[in-house]
């Protein structure tokens, strides 16, 4: 990290690191706040978060989502800038918040507000900083992007991480077959519908080993691990890395599951 | 069972939150107007003529077909189709007043009618038929039985050329001006039957006419280039 | 029909074992998909055209009754019957009375995935009837007493061997003929097998793609001609529709058709396109003396007021399980019912109820691919998530769920309990995974590490290396 005090003139972006992130893959969060840093925000951590609630929310369990809606609205809405590096954390916050807490008087136009504050961080650096062509990350090899459902669909997410992935020094894009077709992951729907999920990704790393790349990158942390987690069952040697973590030049800790000091 | 159709039609007004007075004529009308109505509709769009987006739409549909001069012309048309399929010099024909100037040769059999013994090939007469897909639109009645149109292995169209319309709304435009509108059965044919029920496999065929032969009727001067 | 949505789950798992299927699904998925995908980028603004078609469905169900009742006037004025049935039953009861009336022995039957939904095939089998499909797709699976596994390619499943083997053991009865055979020989003799029906039945039985209001006319759509074979040969022609299919007029209906094409089989136009008005008249040639309408509601209604009446919009095209990725792991006979698939998925819990489907809702990862090809756009994923919503209201979701769900949620609301604890569980969980990155089984995570590797999470959460990395850079 190159800036040690942020200036005051420089506009404040809350992260919201996501759980699966917290949990597992810190990196990705630290990825974020250099990417964010870089663009000339400067990042807090609202330290109270844990998570957008989707599980709750996708299993129809309302007054649990609802609860940590306003949860997230509290801690975040102060902010101008809310960046999530995941579609579908980000997607539950833009478009099911609303969807949520409409009628709830007391929350409804703050979960607007919410969403409207809300980003995705590609379409962040994409659409708001505007300083996508300086990314001065390297990354030698052939990697593949799997798109996640949640950020393709509800957010419009598909060109922003390949204008970014771009201008990587060494990096070359190799397109997969039904690159926007699910992997099979989610949330709950992996753990409950196991033989299915299995089938799913199976074909999804099929579709990854066909293009030869050795690197996976994806926007969502629970995809990639879904992907990872079976390439490495299958001993298909590709690597996975969350998009944040090769655009800020940090792949240089192990890649999701690998083990540790390869 | 009309406690059926009170029951039904109480619970779709309750659904829908209906008094009775919010149930004009004029009010749907209006209703469907603001919805959409008012504008034409996406359609496909095309840089060709009429004429030409619609034989090659036909062709894309695996039909076939071939011009013909002038009804007179019909019959040596019909009986020369036979001869290069090298089938029976036989035909079902509808009882169409245009086909009665057909010039049947001789020794073609022409029977006319709907019955279906030893039916291969009919012929009869299109209503319509629009360039967007290369669909024909033939209407049931008493020139035109339906079966006539599905029960021979080969189906030949007679084509009046000025009945080629640009879009499935003028086809309904030219037909709503006919007084037995709508007839019983009004059919839209876009090619020969066909089936992918088994391994996804186009098959022509199905259970209607393996060929689908249209015979376009334009007087000599019509055609261009 | 078959019913056993409640086993969907060893359903599915014995169709991920069926190398048949997998071979038939694996075929069906690409050819769907490509063909419409061709058919959508020739159309100058399709996206326009899916935005009218959701206007025109969404008008007509707004006004259904004036319309249901303005088709009935010109059904009658046409000179048809139009019968009202408030659910399968009554459906059943009106066309075996119309069936006896008809003295029929044979009747011969085009598609209709209404007539699976009220069974009754199996009801005209039981009085007596000889009942024949003459879709080719549905001909194959009476053949080999199975439901539909597609809405519009019921026989989708099926091997060309299945289907050589289904032939000879029905058209030459034990005779020895050569193993597998093409399609077209294939093809030809249903051809010839049913023209005989075609010919000498007595009622004939068709759905409905659209009801137009305006002119009562049923509209009807297919590739072979088998609804035109079946509407024009018999005495009587019988049409059973749900009241949702009603529309407007027939240039609404030209929109809807548009579409239908498209996302259905990737087609412009299917090859036979035909409106149905009444029954023969003085001096046709040819058509049926009756003609009978049968409007069913069957939960219809129920859906109509509540939150799921966008499902209503359905025109039936198939392309939401063509382009869904569970549909293409297990195929259409894991969902256990008539309707597969997203669709299905909605609507079966909706006709039958949420009991009785616990599964449906659920085996859906949420990808929203389906509502994105949708041709009236029905938010499917979102009428699922809703149904999902209702199960949890009414205690439908298992015990297993619910407490991890209540466990999980407990510590989320509470951040400062979680984070404690977050960093404690995968201090633990690090430790557990030695330095390898991952687990390759996990007691509490068997339903994830029995097919794939568990990434270990690091050392420390990100909360933690943040505060750390914060204080040191003195922010």
């Amino acid at each position: 990290m190159t800036d040690t005090t942020p200036t005051r003139e420089k506009p404040i972006v809350a992260l919201f690191a996501t759980c699966l992130v917290d949990l597992f893959r810190p990196n990705v969060g630290l990825a974020t706040v250099r990417l964010l840093e870089q663009a000339g925000f400067a990042v807090e951590v609202p330290q109270q978060q844990t998570c957008c609630g989707q599980p709750a929310y996708n299993s129809g369990d309302d007054d649990r989502a609802a609860a940590l809606a306003r949860q997230v609205i509290r801690q975040f809405e102060r902010y101008s800038y809310v960046v999530v590096p995941s579609g579908s954390c980000a997607g539950t916050i833009i478009t099911h918040y609303p969807e949520l807490l409409r009628g709830d008087k007391e929350w409804q136009d703050a979960a607007y507000r919410l969403a409207e504050r809300t980003w995705e961080l590609t379409r962040f650096l994409t659409e708001v900083s505007g300083q996508q062509t300086e990314v001065p990350a390297e990354y030698a090899g052939r990697i593949t992007y799997h798109d996640s459902c949640s950020g393709l669909r509800e957010l419009n997410i598909r060109q922003q991480p390949r204008t970014l992935l771009s201008a990587v020094k060494g990096l070359e894009l190799v397109e997969m077959e039904e690159r926007d077709t699910c992997c099979g992951f989610g949330g709950t729907f992996c753990i409950k519908y196991p033989e299915i999920s299995e089938r799913m990704v199976s074909n999804k790393v099929e579709a990854i080993r066909q293009t030869g790349a050795e690197t996976l990158l994806a926007g969502d942390l629970g995809c990639l691990m879904n992907m990872a987690g079976r390439m490495q069952r299958l001993n298909v040697p590709v690597r996975a890395y969350h998009v944040a973590e090769v655009l800020a030049g940090m792949t240089d800790v192990p890649a999701i599951g690998e083990e540790e000091n390869r | 069972m009309s406690e059926a159709r009170k029951r039904i039609l109480e619970r779709v007004g309750k659904a829908l939150g209906r008094d009775d007075a919010a149930t004009s004529t004029g009010r749907v009308a209006k209703a469907r107007n603001d919805a959409y109505g008012k504008s034409t509709p996406p359609r496909p769009k095309w840089s060709d003529s009429t004429m030409d987006r619609f034989l090659a739409k036909l062709d894309a549909a695996a039909a076939t077909h071939e011009h013909v001069a002038s009804i007179e012309g019909v019959g040596a048309a019909v009986d020369a189709y036979l001869r290069a399929q090298e089938l029976p010099r036989a035909v079902r024909v509808a009882e169409h007043p245009l086909l009665q100037g057909a010039a049947w040769p001789d020794g073609l059999e022409v029977s006319i009618g709907a019955q279906h013994e030893g039916l291969l090939v009919s012929v009869s007469v299109a209503d319509a038929a629009m360039a967007e897909t290369g669909t024909l639109v033939l209407c049931s009645g008493p020139q035109s039985p339906t079966s006539l149109d599905f029960l021979a292995d080969h189906h030949l169209v007679v084509l009046p050329a000025d009945a080629v319309v640009p879009y499935m709304e003028d086809v309904w435009a030219r037909l709503r001006e006919r007084p037995d509108f709508p007839p019983r059965s009004l059919n839209y044919i876009t090619g020969p039957s066909r089936t992918a029920d088994i391994e996804q496999t186009i098959q022509l065929g199905a259970h209607g006419p393996r060929r689908l032969h249209v015979l376009l009727l334009q007087p000599a001067e019509a055609v261009g280039g | 029909m078959q019913f056993s949505p409640q086993q969907f789950k060893p359903q599915a798992r014995a169709a991920l074992q069926d190398q048949d299927l997998q071979q038939a699904l694996s075929r069906a998925k690409s050819g769907f998909i490509d063909k419409r995908r061709v058919a959508v980028e020739a159309f100058d603004d399709f996206e326009a055209l899916r935005e009218r078609g959701k206007r025109i469905r969404n008008h007509a169900l707004e006004h259904m009754d004036i319309y249901l009742e303005r088709l009935e006037a010109q059904v009658q004025a046409a000179g048809g019957h139009v019968h009202w049935a408030e659910d399968a039953e009554q459906a059943r009861a009106i066309i075996l009375e119309l069936c006896h009336k008809a003295s029929a022995k044979r009747v011969t039957k085009s598609k209709t995935m209404v007539g699976e939904e009220i069974g009754i095939n199996e009801a005209m089998e039981a009085d007596g009837l000889e009942v024949v499909e003459t879709d080719l797709g549905e001909y194959i699976i009476q053949l080999a007493e199975e439901p539909p596994s597609h809405i519009i390619a019921p026989a989708i499943h099926k091997t060309r061997q299945q289907i050589t083997e289904l032939f000879d053991r029905y058209h030459h009865r034990g005779e020895l003929k050569k193993k597998l055979r093409e399609i077209p020989e294939l093809v030809n003799e249903a051809r010839e097998v049913l023209r005989e029906k075609f010919l000498t039945a007595d009622v004939g039985i068709t759905g409905a793609n659209f009801l137009i209001a305006e002119t009562g006319s049923i509209a009807l759509v297919t590739n072979e001609g088998n609804a035109d074979l079946t509407h024009t040969l018999p005495r009587m022609h019988i049409s059973i529709s749900g009241i949702d299919k009603v529309v407007p007029t027939l240039e609404d209906a030209s929109t809807l058709l548009r579409l239908l094409a498209r996302s259905a089989t990737g087609q412009e136009m299917s090859t036979y396109t035909t409106f149905v008005n009444g029954p023969r008249r003085d001096g046709d040639p040819d058509g049926p003396d009756e003609f009978h309408l049968v409007l069913l509601d069957n939960g219809r209604t129920r859906m109509l007021q509540g939150q799921f009446r966008e499902m209503l919009r359905c025109i039936r095209c198939g392309a939401c399980m063509n382009h869904c990725p569970v549909y293409a792991a297990v195929g259409g006979h894991a969902y256990g019912w008539v309707y597969p698939g997203p669709m299905g998925s909605v609507l079966t819990p909706l006709i039958v109820g949420l009991d009785k489907t616990r599964d449906l809702p659920h085996a859906c990862t949420l990808n929203g691919r389906c509502a994105s090809v949708c041709p009236v756009k029905i938010p499917l994923p979102k009428l699922l998530r809703q149904l999902r919503s209702e199960q949890y209201r009414e205690g439908l979701m298992d015990s297993r769920n619910r407490l991890g769900l209540a466990f999980w949620g407990f510590f989320a609301t509470r951040p400062r309990l979680y984070h404690t604890a977050a960093g404690l569980a995968i201090r633990v969980l690090h430790a557990l995974s030695r330095g390898r990155g991952r687990f390759r089984r996990l007691p509490m995570a068997a339903g994830w590490t029995g097919s794939r590797d568990l990434p270990a999470p690091s050392r420390r959460t990100f909360q933690q290396v943040w505060k750390q990395q914060s204080k040191e850079r003195g922010r």
